[in-house]
């Protein structure tokens, strides 16, 4: 009785010391709201800036399109062109805004703070340079399925998907996507979760006491730490239009919207641009704790977006494979295996790890492509598809029904 | 019973709520000038003397070779250049005081070397060595490319200190490059042995001015820029999208010191880590003995031997570089990244870890904005 008696005063004591010492309650202590759109100011001038991101979401959309029209229009796609664009060398985009900017996809691609300088989340310059090279690679299948005439099992060349005409490289992956979903994992995700919502970037250097001073960037209305989180939310919604009818979304944006479409997930594009909203706000009232818990609650909601879609694409394509050879399920494919590819930058809140390991990762787009001739290898590939669906899903905590049917 | 529980709760909060009194200013009672008396009596002044006394080797050496220029007093030049310049490799993180002051880490090795405007310098005979804008063009580097960059053999070489029509200014230029070597190392061994080193070991506290700060740092940002992106990461692309620039490597001209002069610029860094005596075995205390009197530990183990492990796994993944970096860059890349990624490794658990452990601040912050 005695010794529980201590024990209890101990613990007693214990949080009591804690309490008197701790600025974890910050009940009372703050009085601020969150706006209902992305929108702060400071001496009334937004203190809002992320023209970087939305540049590197033009640029990506340009190499997009170029790839594509190029299979439109049954000319070349010159290599050439697409490494000058990644690295934005030699005036390639359509605007000198874009080939002015300053800004280039190539090294902001694996080069996050956390994963690729600090080498958290198994990242390394090897890594890094090795992703870039698998880019470029898909640069040249573009080039050569370009050059080919029907894509075939082995033969890279033209897919005319109902009125759409795809270029496929041998193994039946389509390089088109594996650069878009690609990028949106190894480039925008990384920067997003890894980088600039990384704490070892928000608060390096003297960024927290800047920013609790209010000491903003030489030139500009934000601290630097508020600018690291519009950067964040840049990478998200930086390509969006809102003017126009219906709105145009890009990328993150767009995939969340369409994740939010489905009822099993449709509170994700509220609870993370409300974390966005509330960051932000908790960022300019130097409430850091708050600000913490909105960087868990995006790692954790973005990355569903990549899983969600990946097992939806799984699916989409699996039920596709009887088609063409299973040609008309590569699209869907192709889209899967970037989406795939961006699951390793995820970031698990308090890890600092991703869901899937590099290695996992690798695994499940090793199997896809391992038939023969790659997605050409229809028989095998069906119970593949499954599989990985089931690992994706599993680990994320929803079903393979629920990612699967948009309703 | 209430005697100990009062105890208990005094001690809780004491825990809970202690700034830490400390004789050093930084929570411990780590004897901070026992380790900086360490570090100035038998680590950086005898660094700096040594490399002292190579170089005014290298200084009798080209006078010998500029009174006699053959082909063998070329060679001796040439050797006396390489210790020098592996001395030299030892006292780079020592970059405060009066080595800041004079530029000494500029005026001795920036590199790649201006050849253009080094020939332009000799041709006309007129230059101020002190300029900022002559930095490139003198030191080691650009003695690199005198004595080993410019012909393809010997007899070429020797042949500019001779039957060159501008052969007087070829071995002017070659005295007063070394004779700036020379004067800067004698400016700072001189104010060490005045006035500095007691200024040095008193400034023992943990403000961003102290000692054991701006030691701490430079010690830091020497692996993080001068060894691991000077050496490496520059030349191997790694802050260039990948384009290689094999000809941006250390002793470029001579080309087979560029490895030779990692290795020693390494185990300089992971001796002054360990409190390693100058030429010696015996260690003192160190930034080693003071994480482990802070007990610092990273994943369960003494971040102390984590960095010194690291360190090995540095040492283990250079041996598969070859002697001339430049070569190893264009024929595979792939090792001088592997090399790159072992060093970065350690900035983490030495710029990142340690620091914090160790509650000093980084003074100095990469430009990696957007």
């Amino acid at each position: 009785m005695k010794i529980k008696t201590l024990f209890t005063t101990l613990a007693v004591t214990a949080i009591l010391s804690l309490t008197s010492c701790t600025d974890s309650d910050d009940a009372g202590k703050f009085n601020y709201t969150s706006p209902s759109t992305y929108t702060f100011e400071r001496n009334s001038s937004s203190s809002v800036n992320y023209s970087g991101q939305t540049s590197r979401l033009l640029m990506l959309d340009e190499m997009g399109n170029y790839i594509k029209n190029t299979a439109t229009n049954g000319t070349i796609a010159d290599n050439t062109v697409l490494v000058n664009m990644y690295s934005n060398t030699s005036n390639p985009f359509s605007t000198s805004d874009l080939n002015t900017s300053g800004k280039q996809l190539k090294d902001k691609t694996a080069s996050s703070k956390d994963y690729f300088t600090l080498f958290l989340g198994g990242g390394t310059t090897t890594e890094q340079i090795s992703v870039r090279a698998l880019f470029e690679t898909q640069f040249l299948n573009a080039k050569v399925a370009s050059q080919g005439s029907a894509a075939a099992a082995g033969v890279a060349g033209v897919y005319l998907d109902g009125t759409t005409k795809r270029l496929f490289a041998a193994n039946g992956l389509e390089p088109q996507q594996v650069l878009l979903k690609g990028m949106m994992g190894a480039c925008l995700l990384d920067q997003i979760v890894n980088n600039y919502l990384s704490v070892n970037k928000l608060d390096e250097s003297s960024n927290k006491e800047n920013n609790t001073n209010k000491i903003v960037e030489t030139g500009t209305s934000y601290t630097t730490m508020e600018h690291n989180w519009d950067e964040a939310y840049g990478y998200i919604y930086g390509g969006d239009n809102l003017t126009t009818t219906p709105i145009a979304l890009k990328y993150w944006s767009s995939y969340i919207s369409q994740v939010n479409a489905d009822a099993d997930f449709n509170t994700i594009s509220e609870d993370i641009n409300l974390a966005f909203r509330k960051g932000r706000a908790a960022i300019v009232a130097n409430d850091y704790n708050t600000r913490n818990e909105q960087i868990d609650i995006i790692k954790a909601k973005i990355a569903l977006v990549p899983a969600v879609r990946a097992v939806f694409y799984l699916k989409e394509g699996k039920a596709k494979l009887v088609t063409d050879n299973g040609a008309k399920a590569f699209h869907a494919l192709s889209e899967a295996y970037g989406f795939i590819m961006a699951l390793r930058y995820t970031n698990k809140p308090g890890t600092n790890s991703p869901y899937f390991t590099k290695a996992e990762v690798d695994t499940m787009l090793a199997s896809l492509t391992s038939g023969t001739n790659g997605l050409w290898a229809i028989d095998s590939l069906s119970p593949k598809l499954d599989a990985i669906a089931l690992q994706i899903a599993t680990k994320f905590g929803f079903t393979v029904a629920q990612a699967e049917t948009v309703n | 019973m209430k005697k100990i529980l009062l105890l208990t709760v005094t001690i809780c909060l004491l825990i809970a709520c202690s700034s830490g009194d400390t004789s050093n200013g930084n929570g411990d009672n780590f004897d901070r000038t026992a380790m900086l008396t360490n570090w100035a009596d038998n680590i950086i002044i005898p660094s700096y003397t040594a490399y002292q006394a190579k170089v005014q080797v290298l200084l009798t050496a080209v006078a010998t070779f500029n009174t006699a220029p053959t082909e063998t007093n070329l060679q001796v030049v040439r050797s006396s250049w390489t210790e020098a310049y592996k001395a030299y490799q030892k006292t780079s993180q020592f970059y405060f005081g009066k080595a800041m002051e004079i530029h000494y880490n500029e005026k001795a090795n920036t590199y790649p070397t201006d050849i253009v405007s080094i020939n332009s310098n000799i041709s006309s005979g007129s230059y101020d060595l002190e300029l900022l804008s002559q930095y490139s063009k003198q030191g080691f580097p650009a003695i690199d490319y005198l004595i080993n960059g410019l012909g393809a053999t010997d007899a070429n070489i020797v042949s500019f200190y001779t039957t060159n029509t501008n052969a007087a200014n070829y071995k002017k230029y070659l005295t007063e490059l070394t004779t700036q070597l020379k004067s800067n190392i004698d400016l700072v061994v001189t104010n060490w042995n005045t006035s500095y080193r007691t200024s040095y070991i008193a400034s023992n506290g943990n403000s961003v001015s102290s000692s054991v700060n701006i030691t701490t740092n430079l010690f830091v940002k020497n692996l993080e820029k001068y060894i691991r992106s000077g050496k490496i990461g520059i030349p191997a692309g790694v802050f260039s999208s990948g384009a290689l620039f094999p000809e941006k490597v250390e002793g470029l001209y001579h080309k087979t010191i560029s490895k030779e002069l990692l290795t020693v610029a390494l185990q300089a860094e992971q001796d002054f880590f360990n409190g390693k005596h100058f030429n010696s075995t015996a260690t003192g205390p160190s930034l080693q003995s003071y994480l482990d009197y802070v007990k610092a530990v990273r994943s369960g183990q003494n971040l102390s031997t984590i960095i010194n492990n690291q360190f090995t796994a540095i040492f283990t993944a250079n041996t598969n570089l070859s002697t001339n970096l430049s070569a190893q860059i264009s024929s595979d890349n792939s090792k001088m990244i592997s090399s790159y990624d072992a060093i970065q490794q350690n900035v983490v658990y030495i710029k990142l870890d340690m620091m914090q452990a160790l509650n000093i601040t980084l003074d100095y912050v990469d430009s990696d904005g957007d």
